[in-house]
């Protein structure tokens, strides 16, 4: 499915999901530190974590990947491990199912990153900013409060 | 009358007496820990506007059940009914909140990124919106919610008062609220002013339970807050996007949701 997402953001979402774009996102954060802890709200605040969800980092990616998980440990920068706030390595996750690999992974559209390959390049189409690593579009959102990147079809074709 | 009973009415006179007077200096009750936090509610419900910052500790757990601890600072600005502001600096987080009556901004400096969201004209009703829409939520920022106290409450076990304990130097009265998964434990000045001095959360199920901290400080309840405050103005340079919605259709998390494409989250 070819997707031409750049024209607006707003409408592309709104084809993107109508046509069964998948954006791959979480019910809920295991545990919420950081800028979004500190809340009385909302069902995780009475009840609690639900699933095996990674624990991501202030600032790094989601590099560590659960015992239930079949794939390969990978960060989002090939075998590198993501980066912590401070730039030094990431704390692995307390056994979620996810896992964020580089543009040499099997990214698919929709998926989902805390942080970018390395050798990312920014892009502007259409007015649009995109993230390009390997040939892999990423577009930036907010999800929550952080900083996300999505995979997005090449915006070119 | 029985001369035996002659010699007990002394000791009856006494024994009433004496209890009469125990009651009297027996210490009062103590208060309940929802009493205290409901006038913790209801003053800062009162507060027209109000300003304080908060020393931000939190734990990042590892796999072994051990944690790292970051940290952060925040200012956090409340005009009621309709106006919120959040700057948040420190580790991996260098942002500002915005609420001007219409809309919620998020601006991430470090990016240069921010984005808006169209919200109720109250504070209660923009943070639901932005929760329950956009899965966002900004630390403390329920302080200001004029329905505090229900938030506080749901699911909530159990509560214990822990008496009077000091932080920074205030003296507080230590209040536990148990949850299901999660401990609240607030520290609510005594006297007059019950504001919140401390705040910790604690995960009670995870390993390590991890715990997040915030000491609140420099309370200002008298300045006037400007409109300039609360209205977001791009920087140049800054870039737009999108909050991803929570309830999108094709989220796999939807039970009608399509099947899953592929990748890994």
């Amino acid at each position: 499915m070819k997707l031409s997402i750049g024209k607006s953001v707003p409408i592309a979402l709104v084809i993107a999901t109508a046509l069964g774009f998948t954006i791959h996102l979480r019910k809920a954060e295991a545990w919420r530190g950081g800028y979004g802890g500190g809340s009385f709200r909302g069902d995780d605040y009475a009840e609690g974590p639900r699933g095996g969800q990674a624990v991501e980092t202030p600032r790094g990616g989601e590099a560590a990947q659960g015992p239930q998980g079949t794939e390969a440990v990978e960060g989002p920068r090939g075998n590198e491990a993501a980066e912590g706030p401070r730039g030094g390595e990431a704390m692995q996750g307390p056994g979620g199912d996810t896992a964020v690999r580089g543009p040499q992974g099997n990214v698919a559209v929709g998926d989902r990153v805390t942080a970018l390959p390395a050798e990312s390049n920014r892009v502007i189409v259409s007015g649009q900013t995109y993230y390009v690593a390997g040939g892999v579009y990423y577009m930036p959102f907010y999800y929550g409060g952080d900083i996300t990147y999505v995979v997005v079809e090449n915006p070119n074709d | 009358m029985n001369p035996n009973w002659i010699f007990f009415v002394p000791w009856v006179l006494w024994l009433s007496v004496a209890t009469a007077s125990a009651a009297q200096v027996q210490p009062a009750a103590t208060p309940e820990p929802e009493k205290i936090a409901h006038q913790m509610c209801d003053y800062l419900k009162s507060l027209k506007q109000f300003s304080y910052q908060a020393e931000v500790d939190y734990d990042q757990p590892d796999p072994d059940g051990r944690s790292v601890q970051y940290g952060f600072d925040m200012e956090t600005y409340v005009r009621r009914p309709d106006r919120l502001r959040v700057d948040a600096e420190g580790d991996g987080i260098d942002k500002q909140f915005f609420f001007n009556g219409k809309t919620i901004t998020l601006y991430d400096k470090k990016a240069k990124m921010y984005a808006a969201m169209d919200v109720p004209p109250d504070i209660e009703g923009a943070l639901e919106k932005a929760h329950d829409d956009f899965d966002l939520r900004v630390a403390l920022t329920d302080l200001a919610s004029p329905i505090l106290c229900d938030h506080l409450s749901k699911g909530r076990q159990g509560s214990r008062d822990l008496g009077i304990s000091k932080v920074g130097g205030i003296a507080t009265q230590h209040l536990v609220l148990d949850h299901k998964e999660i401990r609240l434990q607030i520290w609510i000045e005594v006297g007059a002013r019950p504001l919140p001095r401390k705040v910790v959360i604690t995960d009670k199920n995870l390993p390590g339970a991890p715990q997040w901290t915030a000491y609140l400080n420099h309370w200002n309840l008298v300045s006037k807050l400007n409109e300039t405050l609360f209205t977001f103005v791009a920087p140049p340079g800054a870039q737009k996007i999108q909050f991803l919605p929570v309830k999108n259709p094709a989220s796999p998390d939807r039970d009608d949701a399509p099947a899953k494409k592929g990748g890994h989250e």
